[in-house]
Order: C-alpha cells, then structure tokens, then sequence
C-alpha cells in the first residue's frame, strides 16, 4: 500500500502563493492500479520522481509518502523500493540482458547468484525471450525493450510501481499489446502502481485528474 | 566529499600554480629595482629582432593553420570519418614531429632525394633552400603543422553542434554557391566558437622553446627561448634579463589574446563588406581540400618512417634515397643511456595523465552536481598562460629543494587536468543522471550507481582524456628541464638536447621511443571496446 498525504509542488522561484500541484490525500492499495491524468507540465513527472526520491533542486515540495505504513520521506532512493517505468531508457546500454537483469537483482536479493542468475533466465524465457539472454538492449525491438525492461525492474523486487508515461515511445500497434501485457504482470503480483499519462488510452484503474485549483481529485 | 576533492584540486592545480608563479615573479622584480630592471629593459630594446621573431611567430602561425582548418574543414562535413585521420597525428609530441619534418624537408632530406632521384636536379643538396635547417620560417611551419590537427579537430567538434548543413543549404536557396555559403555564412560563427582553441594556440605558440631550440636560429632566437637561455646562466644580469623578458612575454601574451578577441568580428566585418561576385556556374566546394587531407595523413605516416630508417641508418650520403646499411647497433649502443629516461617519461605520463583525469572527473563531477556551469576559461587559464613566465616563477620559488621528481610530476600534471578536463567535458556534462536514478531505484546508493554505471558508461571518453593526458605530459619540456634541476631527464628532454646539438641519428631514435608511448596508450585506448555509449546518454 502506498499512501501520500499534503503533498504541496512549487516551482522554485514562482509564487509561493500558487503551488503547480497539490494532493491532499492519496492511498494506492495492494493490486490496485491508479492512473493520475492531466496535460503535460502540470507536474505530474514532478511528483513521480519526488516519490522515486530525486534531488529536485528546481524544485520546492513539501508532504509524506508511506510505503506499508514505512515513511520513507527521508530515506534515499536506494532503500525505498519503488521501481519506476520510464518512458524511455529501462535497459543499461552497456549491460546485455543477463548483466542487466543480474545488475537489478544484485543490490536487493538475498538469494545466491546462481540462483539469481536462474530465477532470471526462467522469467526471460518464460517471455519467449530466452535467446536474447546475451543480446545488448540495442539490438531489441521496441516490444522485446519494454518486455524486458519490466522484468528488470520487477527482478529488483520493489514494493510498488511508479509509471511515468511509459508506453509513450511505443508505436500504436504494439503499444496495446505492451499495455495490457504490462498491467497483467503487475496485478498478478499485487503490485500497488500509480501511472501518470497523459494519454486517455493509457488510462487503467481508478482515474484521477487536475482541476482548477491544481489541486488532484478523482475524476 | 567531492566538493572538498574539487576544491582541493582546484587549488593545487590551478590556484597555486598561477597565483604563486605570478606573485613570485613580482617579488623577484621588485627585488631587482628601479635600475636593473631599466638595465635588463635597456639590454632587451637593443634586441629588437627577439621580440619581432616572437610577434611574426605567434601571429602568422595560428593564423595560418586556422585558415588552412577552415580550408580542408568542408570534407569533415561530407566524410565525418576522415576525422579518425586526426587522433594518431594529434598523438604525436611536437619534439619528434619536428625532428621528422626537419629530416624530410631539409636540403638532404628524404623528399628532396626523391625529387632528385625523379629528376635529377639535383646532385648535391640544394644551395638557398627555402627550409634550411634552423630559420624562422621552418619553424613556423612545424608549428602550423603541429597545430593542424588540433584546429580540425575543434571545428569538427563545432561543426556537430551547430546545424551546419540547413544553413548551407538555405544559404544556397538564397542564391549563393556551396563556396560562399560556406566562407559567408558557416566560417563566421565557427571563427566565434573558436575563440578559446585560438587562444591556446597563440599562447602556446608564443611560448613554446623546445621547437625553437631544434628548428629555430640560433642566433636570432625568439623571446621565450631568448628567456629560457638567459634563465641557465646564473649571473645576476642574466637573471634579471630572463625576469623582464618573462614579464615582456606576458604582456605580449596578454595583446595577442585580446587580439585574437577581435578576430571573429573582424572576419566577419571583412566578409560583410566584401563585394560579392555573382556565381556564374555552380561553383561548388572544390575536392583540393581532401588531397590536403592525404598530405596530412601521409605527412605523419612520413614522419613515423624516416625516424624509424635514420635511427637504423649506419651510412646514408645524400642522394641515395634509402641508407646503404641498416642495422640496429645505435639501438643497442643506446639502450642503456635511453632506459632511464624512458623510465621517468613513462612514470610521469603514467601517473600525470591519472591524477589530470581524475582531476577533472572531480571537478566536472562537482559542476554537474551544482548544476550550474563554473567559467571556463578560469578553470584552463594554465592554458592561456605563456609557460615560460609561470614555470620561471615555479622555479624561482622552488629554488633548490629536495625531491625535484615530485614537483616534476606536479608541473605535469598542471597541464594535464586542463587537457583531460577539455576532452572530457561534452561527454561528461552530456552524460544523461536519469541512468543514475535508475540505478538507484533498482536498490544501490548513489555511490554505487556513480561507480557501476557512470563510470563504465563513459569509458570511451574517459579513456580518450587519459591518452591526450598522457601524450601532454610526455611532450612536457620546460617544467621537466626547469624543475628537474638536471636531476631529472625525460625523454623530450634528452630528445631536445641530442638534437639540437646536431646529432640527428640519436635524435631521431629519442624521437621514435618519445612518440612511440602516447600511440602505444593511443592504440590500447582505441582498441579497448570500441562501442561509446556516449550518445545512448
């Protein structure tokens, strides 16, 4: 369960008066997928990567994010378990898949390398991806990429899931296909997930949008 | 941790050097008084050829060689891999490359036997040579050589940033020809963004005293070397000579950068007001410059040959063209004498090249963190700094104590962090922080993402800075022979001695080994994995 309260974004520098976003109250539940709308520039990437626990250094934000009832406002992005889709770039580009899938498991699990090494290869082919085990991320299709940047952030065992824009770089075909592959993944394990998009089509579970006020309300 | 780093860095290679070289020699002037720096004044204004030598030098070199990049610019644009022609010539120290061209162009070198040998002009070396050994006018055109490839290099560099192609072709669309569009509309602002590359090349050619002392006269030498010279011989005249001859250096210096200012907006002035001859045919970039690019690429390989054959040559009387004997006995008779200075050029580079690398990864490492960008020209002002003055105040500082090695390796150093800090920069700064974030949402502390992610990412670039590191240090000779107190011989140094002195055989072998390390780093940088990830950032 991820949960946020007063979370309260200002531009640094713009009128501290009128804030680009504010959520009063926020709970994501186990399984349950959240999809945060809005135009591009409201803040939405902001507020991601606020919880993800980047520097901001452009920006000022104030507020309280829970994970399982665990503050983590002030702990480093490395010890949050948070796994977070981008909208490009979820693959190491000097790592091939099995270095990249290893370099993911390797911070967190406690399970031998071996083992590692095995639980990966399992769920690669388990993709039908097995012979990409050795290909550098490159040499993917965009549909391959997407696959197995998943797999890598799942491997890392996050704790919930935070998607930013993350079928935007896909074509129109494969782009469905990703999509309702990817929420499959996610709800078999109960993943908490909070999207952002901007994109109606994208949109899954509880919506909510922007209004006037900047303030987050369900739509 | 790396705030502190950088500072300490910053200070070490950049603030001391400068301030405490600068101050000592104002102590040291002032020490000297009224009348002896009118005396020295007084001995340096019945001179007049010295300083009129440096102004020729400093002004028609780097001119020269920045029209001539413009000139052969143009290919770069069609065939952007003719740029991997530049990396091997840039890796060749000055020293060496010098002695080369003075083999091959002399009035007994190499190109003149084959021309005698195609046409028989020639049965004895040529009287009224145009290059003979040591005048100014071969000295410049090393110097122009020399500074080439770097010149190229930064256009190349330039020429990817900016939308070059759209704007030749919307130039065209106005009417003009490929030629114009080119001298008219892309020269302008490249001249602009070359400001600070020009800077370092007129500083470096007013300064510059190991090319002077192998190719330069003797008798009418230029200012810096004039100041080296004066700086060894220890009576109190001499010395306060090679004070206020330092002190003229920086002054001269100081006008030629603000020329050198100027230049972008006076091309531009000149360009502006040139009347325009209409094109009657499609003139378009005309192919010589690519045969330019041949010449450079075969002038190097020239270079690396006839210091290979000279240094195996037992007897070679002009005109034959290839020496009646070969063998390897000057190898092994100078095998023993060249070990350790082979050693110590090597050590210096080794370590000189590591610390200036890891120099600027701190401070650039700093200035991403900061997210604001320091001034540049501040961080590399040892660049923009004649070196004869700056080491002299060194050296008059250090006087004479212990260790001189150390303080060798930290002379070497002071310029190779600005060169490593240069080469490193675009990529690093380039370098996308989102893989970090990535990193570190996967579980690992920033630190680990740095190491593990960062740093295997920029291999590419960070290996490049280290062998253009390396290849500053071994070509240092000023700081090597001033410092090193005579304790201290590298080879550029022996390399400079043996060959000025005449004896080009010995030369010649210092000058192969002195060029033979930077490649051997160059080569062994290219060959590790060849794939940049650079742009993937």
């Amino acid at each position: 369960m991820l949960s946020m309260r007063n979370v309260t974004i200002y531009s640094r520098g713009a009128d501290p008066e009128a804030p680009l976003l504010r959520i009063p109250a926020l709970t994501v539940q186990a399984g349950e997928v959240v999809t945060l709308m809005g135009p591009s520039g409201v803040g939405k990437s902001t507020l991601l990567r606020w919880l993800l626990g980047e520097p901001l250094p452009n920006f000022h934000i104030s507020g309280q994010v829970c994970l399982h009832d665990v503050d983590l406002t002030c702990l480093p992005i490395g010890q949050r378990q948070l796994g977070m889709m981008f909208q490009q770039g979820g693959l190491f580009p000097h790592l091939t898949v099995a270095e990249n899938c290893m370099f993911a498991q390797g911070a967190r699990s406690q399970q031998p390398r071996l083992q590692q090494q095995q639980q990966a290869l399992t769920q690669l082919r388990a993709l039908g991806l097995g012979d990409k085990w050795h290909a550098y991320p490159e040499s993917l299709s965009g549909g391959q990429y997407a696959r197995i940047a998943l797999l890598c952030t799942l491997l890392a065992e996050p704790q919930a899931m935070l998607l930013d824009e993350p079928f935007s770089a896909l074509d129109a075909a494969l782009r469905q296909e990703v999509r309702s592959w990817t929420f499959t993944q996610l709800e078999e394990k109960h993943m908490p997930t909070l999207l952002v998009t901007h994109d109606k089509a994208d949109a899954r579970g509880r919506i909510l949008t922007v209004n006037g006020h900047r303030e987050v309300v369900d739509a | 941790m790396v705030r502190a780093l950088s500072v300490v860095f910053q200070l070490l290679l950049i603030a001391l050097p400068v301030v405490a070289g600068v101050l000592y020699l104002v102590w040291q002037t002032a020490r000297l008084g009224v009348e002896g720096v009118g005396q020295a004044m007084f001995v340096l204004a019945a001179m007049p050829s010295v300083l009129l030598n440096s102004l020729v030098l400093a002004v028609a070199a780097p001119l020269v060689a920045c029209y001539l990049a413009l000139w052969m610019a143009p290919s770069l644009l069609r065939r952007p891999r003719i740029q991997q022609v530049l990396a091997p010539l840039l890796a060749v120290p000055h020293v060496a490359f010098a002695v080369g061209m003075l083999l091959l162009f002399s009035p007994s070198g190499w190109l003149l036997r084959v021309f005698e040998q195609l046409t028989g002009w020639w049965p004895l070396p040529p009287q009224g040579w145009p290059l003979p050994e040591k005048s100014l006018f071969s000295l410049t055109l090393v110097l122009v050589l020399k500074e080439l490839p770097f010149l190229l290099l930064m256009i190349a560099a330039q020429l990817k940033q900016l939308p070059s192609q759209a704007w030749l072709v919307q130039a065209q669309s106005y009417g003009y020809s490929q030629q114009q569009a080119w001298w008219r509309v892309l020269v302008p602002e490249l001249l602009q963004r070359l400001t600070l590359p020009m800077a370092a090349v007129v500083i470096y050619s007013v300064s510059v005293v190991d090319i002077p002392l192998l190719l330069g006269n003797n008798l009418q030498p230029v200012l810096a070397q004039q100041v080296f010279a004066w700086s060894f011989q220890f009576a109190p005249e001499q010395q306060a000579n090679a004070l206020v001859g330092a002190w003229l250096l920086l002054a001269v210096s100081g006008l030629l950068l603000l020329l050198n200012r100027r230049h972008a907006r006076c091309y531009a002035f000149c360009v502006r007001n040139k009347p325009l001859r209409p094109s009657t045919k499609a003139q378009k970039l005309r192919p010589v410059p690519r045969f330019a690019w041949y010449a450079l690429a075969g002038l190097a390989v020239a270079v690396v040959l006839v210091l290979l054959v000279q240094s195996l040559a037992t007897q070679w009387f002009y005109p034959a063209l290839w020496p009646s004997q070969l063998s390897v006995s000057l190898w092994q008779q100078e095998w023993p004498f060249i070990l350790a200075p082979a050693q110590a050029s090597l050590s210096f580079a080794l370590l000189s090249a590591l610390f200036g690398t890891v120099a600027a990864v701190v401070v650039l490492e700093q200035q991403c963190q900061r997210g604001k960008q320091q001034r540049q020209w501040l961080l590399l002002v040892a660049l923009f700094m004649p070196q004869v003055p700056l080491v002299l105040g060194w050296q008059l500082l250090l006087g004479s104590t212990q260790g001189p090695a150390l303080w060798v390796l930290w002379a070497h150093t002071v310029y190779t962090f600005p060169y490593a800090y240069l080469v490193l920069h675009g990529a690093y700064m380039g370098f996308n922080r989102h893989w970090l974030v990535k990193a570190q949402s996967l579980g690992y502390s920033a630190r680990q993402a740095w190491w593990r992610v960062l740093l295997p990412m920029l291999k590419q670039p960070l290996l490049a800075a280290y062998a253009v590191a390396f290849a500053v240090s071994i070509a240092q000779y000023v700081p090597t022979q001033w410092l090193g107190q005579g304790q201290v011989s590298s080879l550029t140094t022996e390399a400079v001695s043996v060959a000025s002195g005449g004896d080009w055989r010995i030369g010649s072998l210092y000058a192969l080994l002195q060029m033979l390390l930077p490649l051997l780093v160059f080569l062994g940088a290219g060959g590790l994995k060849r794939k940049s990830y650079a742009e993937h950032a």
